[in-house]
């Protein structure tokens, strides 16, 4: 019994390995406006036009 | 071996001494507001005064919930600010009488919890020298200069408790409770998530000292890996500041927003060095920035002097946090040192057998400290913005 709850908790470890990578991947694909990108990604433009 | 009741007998008597030296420090706090009451011959309450700068965002954000679109003029949004303090300041909202105004819960909170921190930091102080009754450690949380934001609407106190319950736990070796502790100051500042390399240390002085192998190393990565409670312990850190990060993919679209957000603040100067070389030449802010500066260097020299202590984890957690402020710039950086509680670790180690030192230190803080809230409640004065 020990040993099966010890292995069960790999689950929500593995769970949460997922989460960070797939939040760490999102991160590079923004759904922002050409304004936002410009501004505050990219900074190829020095003041906010929102 | 002490029996329990004699035990429960001294945690109560450093609570009430802790107390009594808050109380000290928020009689201070409160005649300082009245001098300034009378000498510009106005009524604001104590709370009011506080109420400035950053402690209007924090509001904001308890009350309105946060923004899905960057203000049109300023650029500036509040998803700047992350989520665990006004989440708790809109739960007790909702359970305390009307009456109570965001900003006062928010005081009320900060408050609560720098004397937590206070009484925790003496009892993180007693485990490694048993024989110091460690109260200067909760003066210093107390009183020293720019220990002002922990009584205002501000995240420091908070965060200072998260980290000091962090240390005591592994102090302890409550590796898991620490990791839990981790979690909540990551999710009240993002400096909180390095905590994770200070529980990495930590657990492995717990299991061979300060001898380090290949060996060894190995030995400790796999026994991260065998061990299911452990690694959940160390992957539950960063837990609440990725929801946050997802939580603001799906409100702005970006899941760094509350990075990008910071270009409409200033710019970055992209590294430590930089800067420090920067803010202490070209002083764009005038003599705040040589202040602000030199207040890092002063940071960095304390947690190097932690490292010559063998305080790896408190060093590493002090450095990599101040690290990423710096990183960008070093405007309000005073605030983030004194917001660590690694530094306090430091201080204490530095001067706990320096009588003499430790007395000029005491009357210089309360000094500072008064003039400190005198300057905020004129809310003209930059430097400690």
């Amino acid at each position: 019994m020990k040993v099966f709850l010890k292995a069960l908790l790999y689950v929500p470890c593995i769970g949460l390995i997922a989460f960070y990578l797939y939040v760490l991947a999102l991160g590079f694909y923004p759904q922002v406006s050409e304004q936002y990108r410009a501004y505050y990604i990219d900074h190829t433009v020095s003041v906010w036009q929102g | 071996m002490k029996k329990t009741g004699q035990r429960t007998g001294e945690n109560i008597k450093t609570a009430a001494t802790v107390f009594l030296i808050f109380v000290l420090s928020r009689l201070l706090l409160t005649f300082v507001a009245c001098a300034y009451n009378y000498m510009t011959q106005g009524y604001a309450k104590t709370w009011d005064l506080l109420y400035k700068f950053d402690a209007l965002w924090y509001v904001d954000i308890a009350e309105n919930g946060y923004q899905s679109v960057p203000n049109s003029v300023t650029g500036y949004a509040n998803y700047a600010f992350y989520p665990f303090y006004p989440i708790v300041l809109r739960f007790m909202k909702c359970i305390l009488p009307d009456r109570f105004a965001t900003n006062q819960i928010g005081v009320i909170v900060s408050n609560l919890c720098t004397l937590i921190a206070g009484y925790v930091a003496v009892q993180t102080v007693r485990i490694k020298y048993a024989e110091d009754k460690g109260y200067f450690i909760a003066f210093l949380i107390f009183f020293a200069p720019h220990t002002i934001y922990f009584s205002m609407t501000y995240t420091e106190a908070m965060f200072l408790m998260f980290t000091a319950l962090f240390f005591y736990c592994c102090g302890r070796k409550h590796f898991f409770l620490a990791a839990v502790a981790a979690f909540f100051a990551a999710f009240t500042r993002i400096a909180g998530v390095f905590l994770v390399f200070s529980l990495l240390l930590f657990e492995y002085e717990a299991e061979y000292g300060w001898s380090v192998s290949r060996a060894k190393l190995s030995g400790f990565i796999k026994g991260i890996f065998a061990r299911p409670l452990r690694l959940f312990g160390l992957l539950i850190c960063p837990l609440g500041i990725f929801g946050y990060f997802y939580y603001l993919y799906r409100l702005v679209g970006d899941a760094w927003a509350s990075a990008h957000i910071q270009v409409a603040w200033h710019n970055s100067y992209g590294s430590v060095l930089r800067t420090l070389f920067y803010n202490l030449l070209d002083s764009g802010s005038g003599t705040s920035s040589q202040y602000w500066a030199l207040y890092a260097i002063f940071g960095i020299a304390m947690f190097a002097y932690l490292c010559y202590k063998k305080e790896f984890a408190a060093a590493i957690f002090g450095f990599l946090a101040v690290g990423i402020s710096l990183r960008t710039d070093a405007i309000a950086i005073a605030r983030y040192i004194m917001g660590n509680f690694s530094i306090y670790i430091a201080l204490y180690e530095l001067l706990r057998n320096r009588q003499q030192i430790k007395t000029v230190v005491m009357n210089i803080s309360i000094i500072v400290t008064g003039l400190m809230y005198y300057m905020w409640f004129a809310g003209e004065c930059y430097f400690i913005f």
